[in-house]
């Protein structure tokens, strides 16, 4: 969108609400929010979208297997960093 | 209650994926029921700009209902039938969006006394090429001239092109300019698909 428009809600922070939104978290007023940011930013709708499919995917695999120590190590921090935390 | 809902094609809710059970024959939908401290969403004819998707259909609520911001909520809704004049009509619907705006870019380059420039935003019938003028001449002012260009550029998307719209007339005259314009945009769905709110 270009710089004429002022943004109602940013989409880093539609991005981040996502699973909220999908687990059906969020309070009336940001789940109005967030579904009038997708009207207007086709590219947000395209992001819940492959969040949507992702977790269709998953949920057709095989039974869970607990992630190896070390793999679960390097997620965190690769996380953590990510957060500045 | 009677109101409306827009619908993703194949009667789904846009955004969740739900899929609402489609009339057979004459009679209404199955009642679906909203999911636990949701309900269901639908709108009155003041929110239908807010909410612009591919399908429109009439739907029947059942109380409890309330109004939240630019939606109504209830327990459980139905389908009562689709409205077939939508989306045929959404290339005019922003065809009405992008003439209002160009009218406030027109007025905004008159008032600059840059004449010519409005003349000529004026006179442009391709909107390609209007949407390409708007943009050269946009990063000089006035501002409403990007939002002409944004709202041709993002004609594809109706309810996009109807926000755009409204941003317009707000960078204009405020929160009045706004309402102004989403009240047109109202006026010109009720008019355009027929549309009456009960009482």
């Amino acid at each position: 969108m270009s710089r004429a428009l002022p943004a109602d809600l940013d989409c880093v922070v539609a991005v981040e609400q996502v699973t909220d939104y999908l687990e059906g978290a969020l309070p009336l007023h940001a789940r109005t929010e967030f579904e009038q940011h997708l009207v207007t930013c086709p590219g947000c709708v395209i992001y819940l979208r492959q969040i949507q499919a992702q977790i269709a995917a998953s949920a057709s695999l095989a039974a869970e297997r607990p992630a190896p120590e070390e793999v679960k190590r390097k997620l965190l921090a690769m996380f953590r960093a990510s957060r500045g935390i | 209650m009677m109101a409306w809902k827009f619908l993703a094609p194949g009667a789904i809710a846009p955004f969740t994926g739900a899929r609402w059970p489609v009339p057979c024959g004459p009679d209404a939908g199955p009642w679906l029921q909203g999911r636990s401290g949701e309900g269901v969403h639908a709108c009155a004819l003041g929110d239908l700009p807010y909410w612009i998707d591919d399908e429109l259909w009439e739907v029947e609520l059942d109380a409890p209902i309330f109004r939240a911001a630019h939606q109504l909520v209830a327990a459980r809704g139905r389908l009562v039938a689709r409205i077939d004049a939508w989306p045929a009509a959404q290339r005019e619907f922003t065809g009405a969006c992008i003439e209002r705006t160009r009218r406030r870019a027109v007025d905004a380059l008159a008032a600059a006394g840059r004449d010519p420039e409005a003349d000529q935003v004026r006179a442009e019938r391709d909107l390609d090429a209007l949407r390409d003028f708007a943009e050269r001449i946009a990063a000089s002012g006035p501002f409403v001239v990007g939002y002409l260009f944004d709202a041709i550029r993002r004609r594809p998307f109706p309810g996009l092109c109807a926000y755009i719209a409204a941003n317009a007339a707000a960078a204009i005259d405020g929160q009045r300019g706004h309402d102004e314009e989403r009240a047109a945009q109202v006026a010109w769905l009720a008019d355009g698909l027929k549309l009456r709110q009960s009482p």
